[in-house]
């Protein structure tokens, strides 16, 4: 079994009489007796068809080839950048952007190498826009930058619709969001405040990029095949969940100072009273939402429970320490509570995926 | 025999049935094999991150509650303890087996115990360090990191546990041997110690590569392979880096204006890490293309040249990656085969960032290795498009 199979060590769903012959399965025959020397020759062979694997040896060959030299023909390029002119820099870069953009309509935007090159043009546009703005000394603001890159590259992504580009252009995006609140950035106060709304905008975006996926998906069908890899939407709800818990924590400690110390109608923002419950109902909502894509979204619950665990914990905790240095009673009494709703949480996901795969059976069946 | 080379992936069975009939005692033997080399968890590897975040958020508190209470003022009691909890997590462990695995009693029990060996093994570490004077807490730490990993290692069916253990077990390895460096030669500059830790950590390669490939050794040795391989890159890196170490000797000719680091470096120690890695490369091809019979064959004595062309005259820790990715393939392992791929660039980034071999001779070596793939392709280009040669050995 491979490396990624042992580490995932989901149950086995299939008899061993089913699973994909491997080497190492060979090796362990020979070693026991199983097979013989020139058995596992052909069996080595059926593993590895002549045509696939010479097709692979040349792919990896050739990649190498030009990995070396694009490597060393930059670092040899970087180590000579100060003898050229800014115009050589700059039409250098610009011809480099042309050829890619030029290669990937040779190649079109339906091969693998037509998106890798429509990337490589996305990133090269970014390096056209610092080489132009130290050329003339622009002294552009961050806000300005990233704008203008996530624009230039906005077309490039919606033709060659490429997960991995749009998860560039995603990271852009939040360039551009973060860049928004940096004039707030000026002392500690405002510092937070700076931080908050941006944490806000990115848990707006990867609502929005969720939604308008769900959208696309439930309207276009198999047009947006190229949208259903999971592993960029775990990533959003990794981020929504990681914001969303970081706001219950600040909210609540402010709430509670604000409560136990008195101050509550002088020092607290009166937003976040509003925006403390809003964010619990919005982890409860997608937890709800969660729980209806059954089996297949076991990964997900899990990634929900686990920040309503962590939610539940952190506010218990700010409650026993009341801002100020806890006992060891205290911090013990903190230990059992988590090691509590850490089993509740594990017998939950547990529960669930045991129903989950039961309904999933039943539904087989009624459809049958 | 047609269907042998059909690209369809072939399944167990299927492959047993060509050999033996269904019910035949050799078909049994050959599923009990392949059975042996599939392990799982009873957890899949959702719960069991839901509970190592959970052990560790526990853990971490009552460690807390431990240092409010001062018991970390007496490094021998905390010793004492840390090695009570972790022989207590194991008891428990075992003990759990006793339930069913959907059972509540089942999930406490392993939650503790996790929550124990967690404690346990952060106490050694730290008690260990205290006790001892000062000057010694690598060594203590090496020896207690040594300690939980062989007392944990064959108890805990956990991939993950088994290779953060060893890969705690290593780096603190290397952090006794960079004292015991410093005491041998006090006035040495990290230049002079850096070539040595990293022969050392290319020596792991071969020994990684050994125990993943050997069929003999069992499965759960894969951890300690991959941990192995994983220091060894890490090392290879950081040497490169810092100083240089796995650059090919051949700069030197242009003199100490290109290339800098004759000045405190011994270049045989750093060639070294090239010499380690193309022999294992050499061995890997070998025994990927069938055994010795295959060095017979044309295309392979061709690609143990290339080999040697390359990975003498090129950068030690890009060859790693390449022999990384040939380790990955070799054993149809997706995930060794992606980490290889991702660690080339990771690699060539180091190789063309680092100082002490300047962007220039960088450069102009990856050129030249680039050159030398380049021709050995345009060398064996027909031998792709044609007939198998004589003497493979298959």
């Amino acid at each position: 079994m491979d490396t990624y199979q042992t580490i995932l060590g989901e149950e086995p769903s299939e008899p061993v009489e089913n699973l994909r012959l491997t080497r190492a399965v060979i090796e362990g025959w020979l070693a026991n007796d199983v097979i013989e020397k020139q058995q596992r020759g052909e069996l080595l062979a059926s593993l590895y068809p002549r045509r696939k694997r010479d097709r692979f040896l040349v792919t990896c060959w050739l990649s190498l080839v030009a990995v070396f030299f694009l490597s060393g023909i930059s670092a040899m390029v970087a180590a000579n950048w100060d003898h050229f002119s800014g115009r050589e820099r700059m039409s250098g870069v610009a011809l480099l952007y042309i050829a890619l953009i030029a290669g990937t309509i040779w190649k079109t935007t339906d091969t693998l190498t037509g998106k890798l090159l429509a990337s490589c043009a996305g990133f090269t546009f970014g390096m056209l826009l610092v080489v132009v703005t130290q050329q003339y000394q622009l002294n552009v603001d961050g806000v300005w930058f990233y704008a203008t890159w996530a624009c230039g590259v906005l077309p490039l992504a919606f033709v060659v619709k490429f997960v991995p580009l749009w998860v560039g252009w995603s990271l852009l995006l939040r360039g551009v969001l973060s860049s928004c609140f940096f004039h707030l950035d000026i002392d500690w106060m405002t510092r937070s405040l700076a931080g908050e709304y941006s944490s806000w905008s990115f848990a707006g975006a990867a609502l929005a990029t969720l939604c308008i996926r769900h959208t696309v998906l439930s309207k276009s069908g198999e047009k947006a095949a190229w949208l259903k890899p999971e592993w960029p939407r775990f990533f959003l709800y990794l981020e929504l969940h990681a914001i969303v818990v970081g706001f219950i924590a600040i909210y609540f400690a402010d709430f509670w100072h604000g409560i136990s110390d008195g101050r509550f109608t002088r020092e607290m923002y009166w937003y976040r009273t509003v925006l403390l419950p809003g964010c619990v109902a919005l982890l409860i909502g997608i937890h709800v939402h969660l729980r209806r894509g059954g089996i297949r979204q076991i990964w997900y619950l899990t990634l929900s429970v686990l920040a309503i665990s962590v939610s539940a914990i952190i506010v218990v905790c700010i409650m026993m320490f009341q801002g100020r240095m806890p006992s060891e009673v205290l911090v013990l009494l903190a230990a059992v509570f988590a090691f509590t709703v850490f089993i509740f949480a594990v017998v939950y996901v547990r529960s669930m995926r045991v129903s989950m795969r039961a309904s999933e059976v039943t539904e087989e069946v009624i459809y049958e | 025999m047609n269907n042998l080379h059909s690209e369809q992936p072939i399944s167990i069975g299927d492959a047993l049935s060509r050999y033996s009939d269904k019910q035949s005692e050799t078909y049994l033997k050959g599923l009990e094999v392949a059975e042996r080399q599939r392990e799982y968890s009873q957890f899949p590897l959702y719960l069991r991150i839901l509970i190592g975040i959970g052990a560790v958020i526990v853990g971490c508190l009552l460690l807390i509650a431990l240092a409010i209470a001062d018991v970390f003022e007496y490094p021998g009691f905390v010793l004492l303890i840390g090695g009570s909890i972790l022989a207590f997590a194991i008891l428990l462990y075992r003990r759990s087996d006793s339930f069913g695995p959907e059972s509540l009693g089942y999930a406490i029990l392993q939650q503790l115990s996790f929550v124990g060996v967690f404690m346990g093994k952060c106490m050694l570490v730290l008690g260990a360090g205290e006790l001892v004077n000062y000057g010694n807490e690598a060594y203590a730490t090496f020896v207690a990191t040594l300690v939980f990993t062989l007392t944990t290692y064959w108890v805990y069916e956990l991939y993950l546990d088994r290779l953060v253990s060893v890969l705690a077990t290593l780096f603190s390895g290397f952090g006794v041997i960079v004292e015991i460096i410093e005491e041998a030669l006090p006035y040495a500059h990290m230049e002079e110690v850096m070539p040595v830790l990293a022969l050392l950590g290319y020596a792991l390669v071969p020994v990684g590569v050994y125990v993943f490939l050997n069929p003999r050794i069992p499965q759960k040795y894969n951890p300690f392979a991959v941990a192995a391989i994983l220091m060894a890159g890490f090392v290879s890196v950081v040497a490169l880096a810092s100083d240089g170490v796995g650059t090919s000797i051949w700069p030197l000719i242009f003199g100490s204006e290109v290339f800098h680091w004759q000045d405190g470096l011994s270049p045989t120690l750093s060639l070294s890490g090239n010499v380690i890695v193309t022999v294992t490369c050499i061995a890997v091809l070998i025994w990927g293309s069938g055994g010795r019979e295959s060095m017979s064959n044309r295309k392979i004595q061709f690609g143990i040249r290339i080999m040697i062309l390359v990975g003498l005259m090129g950068i030690a820790p890009c060859m790693l990656g390449v022999l990384v990715v040939l380790v990955g393939y070799l054993t149809n392992d997706r995930l060794i085969l992606i980490a290889g791929i991702l660690y080339i660039p990771t690699t060539l980034f180091f190789a063309t960032h680092t100082l002490a071999i300047g962007l220039m001779s960088g450069g102009v070596i990856l050129v030249i290795m680039a050159c030398f793939l380049f021709i050995g392709y345009l060398m064996s280009r027909s031998w792709f498009n044609g007939p198998d040669l004589e003497g493979t050995a298959r």
